[in-house]
């Protein structure tokens, strides 16, 4: 039989489809294992607080801003040196708190940049009273963050200059009867508790009378909240980051 | 990268366009009369503001201290004040300007110690206060009158006009 042109095409469409139908999860694979990155950082299982931390230093040496691709990164304590730039997608990524005292901390730095990256304190105890804390920071520009979770404070900045903008806080921590978990349009928007506090000074007296500043009396909420939370998910290790926002 | 950081004085912040939602205290920006500097809190929407029983939180959307302009926000349910200036004698230059403040216990609170210095309250909206729109605060207590409704002539350092309170 001859081959018509007509059958040859089809045939030819036939293989396309089929060649692309055959590679297609190859490609999708390869897009998942390896995402844009600056720095070699991806999202994988188990805490990255070293592999962040060395991102964050090299951005801070090089100058060229550290690119977060999307997906949760379990980690502790990031300390943040002078010149960090840190990006991330909106909403996509995570940094999801570990343990440590905080999840970010900028002290005597200046030239700071953060955007696009969501703080989640899954409510669990916070030692240095906030997600985010800074102390002498000149120049410190969050912007498009999402600092939610937070068992204390979401961010604390203590003689720090700069911009906070275009920024979704809040958080959960709550001690009083407010938190109703399974009414109908609540759900969507997690945001439960805490304070912002920008302070110069933050009532120097007041501040000085109470160390350590923030901590140990939110273990009762907090544990509560976990438990919560725990009800709510059905993997509560993993981050809860809810929307819309 | 080194930087020499004796002593940084607060240059500044800008805290702008923000979302603040369920949380035990809003914005704070509490700038002390010898150390802080400049704070412009614009445009923030700030909601849902509760008292937490096991802490000293006072249920405020934005408290502000010192040199700092606080315009065209909107703060919706707040157990205490909507908006608390000064602190004691930490208060000066602070204007506050073009916000909404709805169902807060009390709308505004101004601090009066003998060393407050200015603070200039106009043109805000504030609605369904249940203890007055606009305060004098000595300490932590509220005192005399509605100044939204009996202005501010028994204070020197305040002005407050053009204020709608419902």
């Amino acid at each position: 039989m001859a081959v018509g042109r007509r059958e040859l095409m089809l045939g030819t469409l036939g293989m396309g489809l089929a060649f692309a139908a055959g590679f297609r999860p190859v490609r999708a694979q390869r897009n998942i294992a390896q995402p844009f990155s600056t720095y070699g950082v991806v999202p994988r299982a188990g805490d990255q607080t070293a592999a962040l931390q060395d991102a964050a230093d090299q951005a801070a040496e090089s100058g060229t801003p550290f690119f977060l691709p999307p997906g949760n990164y379990m980690s502790g304590k990031l300390e943040l040196k002078s010149g960090t730039q840190i990006q991330g997608v909106p909403g996509k990524s995570v940094l999801c708190y570990t343990g440590g005292g905080a999840l970010i901390s900028i002290e005597n730095a200046s030239d700071i940049r953060l955007t696009g990256l969501t703080l989640e304190g899954e409510a669990k105890p916070i030692d240095s009273g906030a997600l985010l804390i800074a102390e002498s920071v000149k120049g410190l520009t969050l912007s498009d963050c999402r600092v939610i979770g937070s068992a204390e404070h979401g961010i604390v900045l203590h003689e720090v200059s700069g911009r906070i903008t275009d920024c979704e806080i809040g958080l959960i921590g709550e001690s009083s009867g407010l938190f109703s978990q399974d009414a109908a349009g609540l759900q969507s928007r997690i945001i439960m508790c805490t304070t912002v506090a920008l302070t110069a000074s933050w009532c120097a007296a007041r501040r000085r009378a109470r160390t350590p500043p923030w901590s140990s009396r939110i273990a009762s909420s907090a544990s509560r909240l976990r438990a919560a939370a725990a009800e709510r998910t059905a993997t509560p290790s993993t981050c809860f980051v809810r929307g819309p926002y | 990268m080194s930087r020499f950081f004796t002593k940084l004085s607060f240059d500044g912040a800008v805290i702008a366009n923000n979302i603040v939602d369920k949380a035990a205290g809003g914005l704070s920006v509490t700038n002390l009369t010898e150390s802080g500097k400049l704070a412009v809190v614009q445009g923030n929407l700030i909601r849902n503001i509760f008292f937490r029983k096991d802490t000293d939180s006072r249920g405020i959307g934005i408290a502000v201290q010192v040199d700092s302009v606080v315009s065209g926000n909107v703060i919706e349910t707040s157990p205490g004040y909507g908006i608390m200036i000064g602190c004691g004698g930490d208060l000066r230059d602070v204007s506050i300007t073009d916000n909404l403040i709805r169902d807060a216990y009390i709308g505004i609170g101004v601090s009066t110690d003998s060393f407050a210095r200015t603070a200039f309250i106009t043109r805000n909206t504030i609605s369904g206060a249940k203890d007055g729109a606009i305060r004098a605060v000595n300490g932590s207590t509220p005192v005399g009158s509605d100044l939204a409704m009996a202005g501010a002539a028994a204070y020197a350092n305040l002005a407050i006009y053009s204020n709608a309170a419902c």
